[in-house]
């Protein structure tokens, strides 16, 4: 666990720790999204200083690739803070801070400026406590028309709220065990989502595109399907096309148009 | 109702506030606010202020919005001692200032209390669990009247601990049942993943106990069920969306970096019209923001689900939304 460093003038006013069990009574309605990705325990120490008051946030995950999932979901685009030496963004509200199986959010509630320091300080000295390590994404994505900042990562059905609904429930059988990675492609001025899920084996993958196919979303209207492809129209007017191959489950959403062939 | 002035590098200027609810309202009724009184009120009425205390010191329903409300029906006749400003959990209205202390002859009242030190494991048990097994705030909540929906919570001390029952059934509290004959909601402008958690979530989620075991299956149809019973649809007379702060993503859980003045409060009397006016007004401003949103029809089903039980009206074009 990262200790505090010495902070001259304030004062701990609490700290409290929270389980699987009672996450909700943390972040009401927020809990699930930590339990999907792999949550073992929260710290939350509050600090103040006359009027001022600072809280730490510290989300212990399972894994590191699950504190990095949650770290993207929560940060949207990257906004870096001068000084910050671990992955992280931020302003002069709310500081995320991303290392090992660590996931930390440095609230500055009133957002005064005069605090950035402070801010600074604590995400260096936790996050220099913890052993950090390069990750890689869990399945490969194509490099080209990639946009920058715009992967994000899924365990379950959560995560995949803000992407796209294919379905109810965990409809591509992540289990939270499968992870599937979520990037934007832009070419000729429009964005299409690729949603990329790369199973243990081609029964698991096999599996989760019979599943697409037998729940999928009502909203969606099958245009073209075989036992390795899927194309639908969504609501939208815009085209999906799911393509297996192997153990990799490949959806493409928002396509603007469908290719001529 | 605008008013870039109203909240200024986290400071909030309670004589605008305050305009800004009298001009709404006047805007509303057609009426000068000790007219508009005589369309909700009378004397005799005991009004429950449902207020938003999730997000203490960020993104909480600020008190300069309460105090324009209770202001306006003091003036209108109706003594502090009978106005309630309430919520669910009594640690929460206490974390976001909401104490008597702030607001003297008032009745602060949470539904239940939750022993937080228990929660964490640092304390047992003992001053929340009676020896009996029961949820010390068991006796506020009204058997009589309840949510079923067929699934179950954790059969465990800590859900136990925050909300009061397991089981089947959800009680609405007795001061809804019981105490109150008017209700003023008064939620925040934020969102919930897709959606927003505003006017029909806070009284929702807000009025009955044992919610953990709705969010996952149920969701958003709680916010519109649980708002079709009497004690709720009879007595909700006015709804105020709280965006002097908005949050535009990360919601329900108080995410700073999200979180921005906004300076605005939208006032209605229908809470499914005004939800879904700022459900359109949130996805626009998410998408100006550059936050990706889900645009799929699922996150507002819940609303045409209102309208078709005539709760409310949720079709835009049926819908006079007046912006000043």
């Amino acid at each position: 666990m990262p200790t505090i460093p010495p902070l001259p003038g304030w004062q701990v006013e609490s700290r409290k720790t929270y389980s699987a069990e009672n996450l909700y009574g943390y972040i009401d309605g927020g809990a699930e999204l930590f339990l999907e990705f792999g949550f073992k325990e929260l710290r939350v120490i509050r600090l103040t200083r006359k009027k001022a008051q600072l809280s730490v946030d510290m989300y212990r995950m399972t894994e590191p690739l699950a504190a990095l999932g949650i770290y993207l979901a929560k940060c949207a685009s990257e906004t870096p803070m001068a000084g910050v030496i671990p992955r992280n963004s931020g302003d002069r509200y709310q500081l995320a801070v991303v290392r090992g199986c660590w996931f930390i959010f440095i609230n500055n509630f009133d957002g005064n400026k005069k605090h950035i320091p402070l801010m600074r300080k604590l995400a260096n000295s936790f996050t220099s406590q913890i052993k950090g390590q390069a990750l890689a994404w869990p399945c490969p994505l194509p490099e080209k028309n990639l946009v920058q900042g715009s992967v994000r990562l899924a365990r379950g059905p959560v995560a995949l709220q803000p992407v796209y609904t294919l379905g109810e429930g965990d409809i591509l059988l992540l289990n939270r065990k499968n992870w599937a990675v979520v990037a934007d492609y832009r070419a000729n001025g429009k964005t299409e989502t690729l949603i990329r899920v790369s199973y243990t084996d081609n029964k698991s993958s096999s599996a989760a595109f019979t599943s697409l196919l037998e729940n999928l979303d009502p909203y969606l209207k099958v245009i073209q399907k075989d036992k390795t492809s899927l194309v639908f129209q969504d609501y939208e007017g815009q085209y999906g096309i799911a393509c297996l191959s192997g153990s990799l489950l490949s959806i493409r959403v928002h396509v603007p148009s469908l290719p001529a062939t | 109702m605008k008013d870039e002035q109203a909240m200024k590098d986290g400071k909030v200027n309670s004589r605008i506030v305050d305009a800004m609810f009298r001009k709404g309202l006047a805007s509303l009724t057609g009426k000068k606010p000790p007219e508009a009184f005589l369309l909700f009120f009378e004397k005799t009425d005991v009004v429950g202020i449902k207020v938003n205390p999730v997000g203490s010191g960020l993104i909480a329903t600020r008190l300069e919005v309460v105090d324009a409300v209770i202001s306006w029906l003091e003036e209108g006749g109706i003594p502090r001692k009978q106005i309630v400003i309430w919520d669910r959990f009594d640690y929460m209205l206490k974390d976001a200032g909401y104490t008597e202390k702030r607001f003297p002859g008032i009745r602060v009242e949470g539904l239940q209390t939750m022993d937080e030190a228990a929660a964490e494991g640092k304390r047992d048990n003992s001053r929340w669990l009676t020896l009996e097994g029961c949820h010390i705030s068991e006796g506020n909540f009204d058997k009589s009247a309840f949510y079923f929906a067929d699934v179950d919570g954790p059969k465990t001390k800590p859900y136990l601990n925050q909300h009061v029952f397991n089981g089947k059934y959800s009680y609405f509290g007795k001061l809804l049942t019981k105490e109150l004959t008017k209700i003023i909601n008064i939620p925040v402008f934020k969102n919930t993943g897709n959606g927003i958690s505003m006017a029909t979530k806070n009284l929702g989620y807000g009025s009955i106990c044992n919610t953990g075991r709705l969010h996952k299956l149920l969701f958003f149809n709680v916010c519109t069920e649980v708002l079709a019973f009497p004690c709720l649809r009879d007595k909700l007379v006015l709804n105020i969306t709280d965006g002097l702060r908005g949050q535009f993503d990360g919601g329900p859980m108080p995410v700073a970096k999200f979180v921005r003045e906004y300076n605005t409060l939208h006032i209605a009397t229908d809470p499914f019209a005004l939800d879904a006016v700022c459900h359109r007004e949130m996805v626009a401003e998410r998408k100006r923001r550059g936050v990706r949103v889900n645009e799929h029809p699922i996150y507002t089903e819940y609303l045409r689900y209102a309208q078709k039980l005539g709760l409310g009206i949720t079709k835009s074009e049926s819908i006079q939304y007046v912006q000043i």
